[in-house]
C-alpha cells in the first residue's frame, strides 16, 4: 500500500540501529590514511627550510639569529595538507594521524627544531646549518672546497680571483 | 552552431585581435565594441555567460583590462572577450541590459578595481558601506596586508517599505549555518519582494593568491573556498594554470580528479536533500540521508586522506593514488551506498507534506534562467540543458557515458529530482572510470609556468559551473578570477521567491543549493533606501 | 464521588503535571531511535525547564498579561486532567463535559497569549496556531458528540461503524491538537524569525514550553476517555491504569511525528477539513442508516 510506504522508515531504523559512534568513549572514525598532524625528526632534519617554501598557511616557519637556526611548527595554522612531508629531501617530516590536539595552553602548540649555524673559516660568522654542510658536502665531495665558506666570503673569494685573473693582482 | 571562425569574425569585422588557442578564442576588441559584440555573442548565438574579470594591468603595459567570459556549450569553446581601459579613469560600457547575468560581476570590478560601467547604475556590491571611497583593493599599489581608516558610525534601515510587512531572515539566524541576508516583504503570508544583501564574509582569496602564495600553494587557497564543494576549486584552478601554461598532465591523474570530483559531488548532493527535508520538518529523512552521505565521507577519506578539504590536487597532476585495493573497496562501497539512497529517497519522498511541499513552489521559467545565467542542477530543472562535463570535457569525462537529467517544472520538486538522478550518474561515472582507470604516473614529471599566459576553465561543481580564470605572472597567478555557480544562482531568488508563500521561503532558497562561502568574497551595503521592483537583469 | 476516588484522580494529576517533561524526554529517544541515533538522555526536558526557570526573562510590555494568561492556561487543563481521572474512575458525563469545556478555554487562552506579544512574528505564530485550532476543535467535538451518541443509541454492527469512524475522528483531532510535525506551525519554518515563542525567554519561555507539553497530556487523554467510555468504569485503580496508558499513547504519538514532514498552513487546512468531512460523514452513515 503506498500510503504505508512512509512507515518503512521504521523498518530501515531497525535493521541500521544506532549508527551514531559514542566518541570518546569509543574509537573514532578515522581510517588508516587519515592525514593528521606532522613531526619533525630532528635528528634528521638539516634546516634547509625546504618545508617552510612549501607550506601554504605559513604554519612552519624560519626563524634565524646570527648563531642559530630555528624551523617553527605551529599546530594552530597546520592545515595538515603534508606538502612539507612531500617535500623534504631527508624525509624527516613524518605525518602522524593525531588529530586530538586540543590543548588550554597554546605554548603546547608550538614545536621548535634549533639548528647550529655552520661557522665560516673565512670570517667566522654563523650561516646555514652545520646539518645542511654535511649532508651537501656528502652528497657531492667537491663541494668541500667551498662550502665551509658562508656565501658573503664565497662571494668575496670569486670576485677576488676573477680580478686576479683580469691582469691585476 | 557558431564555431571558431564566428567568433574570430565578430573581432575581425571591427578591427580588433584575436588568437584561438586550444578551447579557448581571445578576442582583444575597442571598449566600445564591447556591448554589441557581447548582446550577439549571448543573445544571437546563445552562449552562456559566466563571468567578467577586471585586472589592473598597469604594471605589464599601462592599461586597466575587462575580459567577458563566455562559453559556447554547444561547440564547446571558451570566449574571452578582452578590452583594454585607460589607466587614469579607466571605463567600460555596461553589458548588463543586453546580458542580464553580468550584473554582479560588473559592480564587483567596479568596487574592486574602480573601473568605471557607463550606462548602469553603479553601487557597492562587495565591499561595506564604512569602505573608504577610491580605495580599491584589486589595485596593484594596495598591499594586502594594509587596513584603510575607517568610522563605523552608521547604522542602517530597515522595512523601507511600509505598505507590506517586513521578515529578516538573517545574517545571524540560528538556523542558518553561513551569513546571508534576505528581507522578505510580505503580505500576509504572501511574500511580494525580496531584498537580498550577502557578502558577509569577504576574505579576499584574489588578493591572497596574488600576494603571498605561489602556484602550488594557491590549490590549497582554493580548496578552502567552500567547505562542500572545495575539491573543484582546487580542479578547477589547478586545470586553468595547467592550460595556460600547457602543462602535459598525466592520464591517471585526470582521471583521478574525476573521480574524487563525483565522490565530491555525492556528498554534496546527499547533503542538500537531508538539509531539504529538515526544512520541510521531515528530519528522519535528515537524518538518514545524512547517514548515508557519512558512507561518502568515509569513502574520500580513504582515496584522498581527508573527510574534506582534500588536498591532493597539485598543478600537473596528484598526491595520492588509488591502488586495486582501495579500487575494489570502492566499488564494493557504492553498491551498497547506492540501495540505501534508493531506499531512504523513495521513503522520503512519499512522506505526507514532502511533496506536497515540494511541488509547485519556487519556480523559475526558462527564459529567467538564461537570461540571469544561473547554472548547475537549478538551470538543468528550469529546461536548460547545461552541463560542462559533457559541453566542455575536462578531466576524464570524456571516457564515460552519462546522462544529464534535466526538468521542465522549474519547481522545487524538479531541482530535488534533478539532483536525485545526479547521485545515480555520479554513482555510475564512477564505477565507470574506475573501471577504465589507466596505468601511469599521477604527477607530471616537470612543471613549468611562463608569465603572462592566460588559462580559463569551467568545472561542473555540485551547484553548477565553476569558473576560474588565471592570468599567470612571476612564480605565482598575476590575476586570478574565481566565480562560483552560488554568484549566478542567488539572483535567480528574487524570481523564485516572488509571490510565493512566506513559509516556502526557506525551502526555496534551500533548493538552489546556496553555498554562501563561495558566493562569499565581497560585503554589500545599500546607502540610499529605495528598494526596487522586480525587473530580471536590473541591479538589486 | 468516593473518597478513594478523588484521591486516585489527584495522585494521578499531580502525576501528570510532572509526566510532561519526562514523557518529552522519552519521546526524543524514541526519535532518535527511528532517525538511527541516540538522542539526548531521558531526563533532558527536565533539565532544559529547570535551566530556563533559572535565565533571565527579558521583559517586554505586555509581559504580565502574557504570565496570566498562561498560567491560566495551566491551571485550566490540570483541571482538565482531573476531570478526566475522575471521569476514568467514575463514568460520570458531567465530568466529561468538564474536561472537554476546560480543554476547549484552555486551547483559547493559549491562542490568546500568543496574540498579546507585541512581536509581529509571534502573532503571525499565533494567527497560524488559531487557524489550526479552528480547523480542528470543531471536528473534535463533533467526533465526541457522535461517538458518544453511537455508543448510547446504536447498538450492533453499523453502531460499530459509527463508533469507529468518530473515533478515529477525535483521535485525528487530539493528534493535531498536540502540535507535532506535522502540525507544529507556530514554531515551524526554523529558517524564518516568526513563531510563538520569539520574544519569550526565561521563565515565560518554561510557561510557553511547559504549556505546550501539559496541553497533550489533556489532548491525549480525551480518546482515551472515549475508550473508558467503553470499557466502563474503573474505579480508583482506573486513573492510574490510565496514567500508564497515557505514557504509552505519547510515545505512539511521539512515533507517528517522525514519519510526516511539517504542513504549511493553507495545506494544513485543507487537508484536515477534507479528512474530517470524510470521517464525520462515515460516522454519520453509521448513525443513519
Amino acid at each position: 500500500m503506498r500510503v504505508l510506504k512512509p512507515v518503512e522508515l521504521i523498518v530501515v531504523a531497525s535493521e541500521k540501529g544506532r549508527v551514531t559512534v559514542k566518541y570518546p568513549y569509543q574509537e573514532p572514525l578515522v581510517t588508516s590514511d587519515f592525514r593528521g598532524a606532522i613531526r619533525i625528526d630532528a635528528s634528521k632534519c638539516i634546516g634547509c627550510g625546504a618545508c617552510v617554501k612549501a607550506c601554504p598557511p605559513n604554519a612552519l616557519e624560519l626563524l634565524e639569529s646570527p648563531d642559530r637556526l630555528v624551523i617553527r611548527y605551529f599546530v594552530g595554522r597546520c592545515i595538515f595538507c603534508w606538502r612539507c612531508v612531500d617535500v623534504c629531501p631527508v624525509k624527516a617530516v613524518v605525518g602522524t594521524r593525531e588529530f586530538e590536539l586540543a590543548t588550554d595552553r597554546v605554548e603546547d602548540l608550538f614545536n621548535y627544531t634549533v639548528h647550529r649555524r655552520a661557522e665560516c673559516r673565512e670570517c667566522g660568522s654563523g650561516f646555514a646549518t652545520r646539518r645542511m654542510v654535511e649532508y651537501v658536502t656528502e652528497k657531492s665531495a667537491v663541494s668541500e672546497y667551498y662550502a665551509n665558506e658562508c656565501p658573503e666570503c664565497r662571494k668575496a673569494k670569486v670576485l677576488k680571483a676573477a680580478a686576479r685573473r683580469r691582469g691585476g693582482v | 552552431m557558431p564555431g571558431v571562425e564566428e567568433y574570430v569574425r565578430l573581432a575581425q569585422e571591427r578591427g580588433g585581435k584575436w588568437v584561438a588557442h586550444g578551447d579557448t578564442v581571445h578576442l582583444v576588441v575597442d571598449p566600445s565594441d564591447l556591448r554589441p559584440i557581447a548582446d550577439k555573442i549571448f543573445n544571437e548565438y546563445g552562449a552562456s555567460f559566466r563571468t567578467c574579470v577586471g585586472t589592473d594591468e598597469r604594471p605589464l603595459n599601462n592599461h586597466f583590462s575587462i575580459t567577458h567570459l563566455f562559453t559556447d556549450d554547444r561547440s564547446g569553446l571558451y570566449i574571452a572577450l578582452k578590452s583594454y581601459l585607460d589607466p587614469d579613469n579607466p571605463t567600460a560600457p555596461s553589458i548588463a541590459d543586453v546580458v542580464p547575468a553580468a550584473d554582479w560581476c560588473e559592480l564587483e570590478a567596479w568596487d574592486m578595481l574602480g573601473i568605471r560601467f557607463e550606462g548602469r547604475r553603479l553601487e557597492r556590491l562587495v565591499l561595506p558601506y564604512w569602505w573608504p571611497e577610491g580605495v580599491h583593493p584589486l589595485r596593484k599599489e594596495f598591499d594586502y596586508k594594509s587596513r584603510p581608516d575607517v568610522s563605523l558610525a552608521r547604522s542602517e534601515r530597515v522595512a523601507l517599505r511600509k505598505e507590506v510587512g517586513t521578515v529578516p531572515l538573517g545574517p545571524y539566524h540560528p538556523a542558518l549555518h553561513e551569513p546571508e541576508y534576505f528581507e522578505l516583504y510580505v503580505k500576509g503570508e504572501r511574500v511580494v519582494d525580496v531584498r537580498y544583501r550577502g557578502f558577509h564574509v569577504h576574505r579576499g582569496i584574489e588578493k591572497l593568491a596574488e600576494s603571498r602564495m605561489n602556484y602550488q600553494q594557491v590549490n590549497f587557497l582554493a580548496e578552502r573556498i567552500c567547505g562542500i564543494c572545495g575539491f573543484e576549486h582546487s580542479t578547477c584552478y589547478a586545470l586553468a594554470v595547467e592550460k595556460a601554461a600547457g602543462v602535459d598532465v598525466p592520464e591517471r591523474a585526470q582521471f583521478i580528479r574525476s573521480i574524487v570530483l563525483e565522490v565530491e559531488r555525492l556528498h554534496s548532493h546527499l547533503l542538500l536533500l537531508g538539509v531539504a527535508f529538515h526544512l520541510l520538518g521531515y528530519d528522519a529523512g535528515f537524518m538518514h540521508m545524512w547517514r548515508v552521505r557519512e558512507r561518502t565521507m568515509v569513502l574520500a577519506e580513504m582515496l584522498t586522506g581527508s573527510r574534506k578539504t582534500y588536498g591532493i590536487n597539485l598543478v600537473g597532476g596528484v598526491r595520492r593514488d588509488i591502488n586495486e585495493e582501495k579500487k575494489s573497496k570502492v566499488l564494493s562501497e557504492l553498491g551498497g551506498l547506492v540501495k540505501d539512497f534508493k531506499r531512504v529517497v523513495e521513503i522520503a519522498v512519499s512522506a505526507p507534506n514532502v511533496k506536497r511541499r515540494l511541488t509547485g513552489t519556487g519556480i523559475l521559467p526558462k527564459e529567467d534562467a538564461r537570461r540571469l545565467g544561473v547554472e548547475g542542477p537549478v538551470a538543468r530543472a528550469s529546461g536548460i540543458d547545461k552541463d560542462a562535463r559533457r559541453d566542455l570535457p575536462y578531466a576524464a569525462y570524456k571516457y564515460a557515458s552519462f546522462r544529464v537529467p534535466v526538468y521542465t517544472e522549474g519547481d522545487n520538486m524538479a531541482r530535488v529530482l534533478v539532483r536525485v538522478e545526479e547521485v545515480f550518474e555520479s554513482v555510475s561515472i564512477i564505477e565507470q572510470l574506475l573501471d577504465k582507470l589507466p596505468k601511469g604516473p599521477i604527477m607530471a614529471e616537470k612543471v613549468e609556468i611562463p608569465p603572462g599566459r592566460v588559462g580559463v576553465q569551467v568545472v561542473e561543481a555540485p551547484r553548477g559551473g565553476d569558473i576560474h580564470y588565471v592570468l599567470t605572472g612571476d612564480g605565482r597567478p598575476y590575476r586570478w578570477r574565481v566565480r562560483a555557480p552560488t554568484y549566478a544562482n542567488i539572483p535567480a531568488l528574487k524570481v523564485m521567491l516572488r509571490d510565493q508563500r512566506l513559509a516556502d521561503a526557506p525551502i526555496t532558497i534551500a533548493s538552489i543549493d546556496p553555498c554562501f562561502s563561495c558566493t562569499d568574497r565581497v560585503v554589500v551595503v545599500r546607502d540610499d533606501g529605495v528598494v526596487e521592483r522586480l525587473e530580471v537583469g536590473a541591479s538589486w | 464521588m468516593a473518597v478513594e476516588e478523588v484521591l486516585a484522580a489527584t495522585i494521578a494529576t499531580s502525576a501528570t503535571l510532572v509526566l510532561p517533561l519526562f514523557m518529552d524526554g522519552v519521546e526524543r529517544k524514541v526519535k532518535a531511535w527511528v532517525h538511527s541515533r541516540i538522542g539526548p538522555p531521558v531526563t533532558q526536558t527536565l533539565l532544559d525547564a529547570l535551566k530556563l526557570l533559572r535565565k533571565e526573562t527579558r521583559v517586554f510590555g505586555p509581559i504580565p498579561y502574557y504570565f496570566y494568561l498562561s498560567s491560566t492556561a495551566a491551571v485550566l487543563t490540570a483541571l482538565g486532567v482531573f476531570s478526566a481521572y475522575m471521569y476514568f474512575a467514575t463514568l460520570n458525563t458531567a465530568y466529561f463535559v468538564y474536561t472537554l469545556v476546560f480543554y476547549l478555554t484552555s486551547q483559547a487562552a493559549l491562542a490568546l497569549s500568543y496574540l498579546i506579544i507585541p512581536n509581529p512574528y509571534s502573532v503571525i505564530g499565533g494567527f497560524r496556531e488559531v487557524f489550526v485550532s479552528l480547523a480542528n476543535e470543531p471536528f473534535m467535538v463533533l467526533g465526541v458528540v457522535l461517538y458518544a451518541v453511537s455508543f448510547s443509541s446504536r447498538p450492533g454492527l453499523w453502531g460499530y461503524v459509527a463508533a469507529g469512524f468518530s473515533f478515529s475522528a477525535v483521535l485525528v483531532a487530539s493528534y493535531v491538537s498536540s502540535r507535532r510535525t506535522p502540525f507544529d506551525l507556530s514554531e515551524a519554518e526554523p529558517e524564518i524569525a516568526s513563531g510563538g515563542f520569539i520574544e519569550l525567554s526565561g521563565k515565560a519561555l518554561f510557561l510557553a514550553l511547559y504549556n505546550l507539553l501539559l496541553s497533550r497530556s489533556l489532548s491525549q487523554l480525551i480518546p482515551l476517555s472515549l475508550v473508558a467510555m467503553a470499557a466502563g468504569p474503573g474505579g480508583p485503580l482506573a486513573p492510574l491504569a490510565y496514567l500508564a496508558s497515557l505514557a504509552g499513547v505519547w510515545a505512539l504519538y511521539g512515533l507517528a511525528s517522525t514519519l510526516m514532514g511539517r504542513a504549511r498552513v493553507d495545506t494544513a487546512f485543507k487537508s484536515l477539513v477534507k479528512l474530517y468531512l470524510v470521517l464525520i460523514a462515515g460516522a454519520f452513515v453509521g448513525l443513519v442508516v
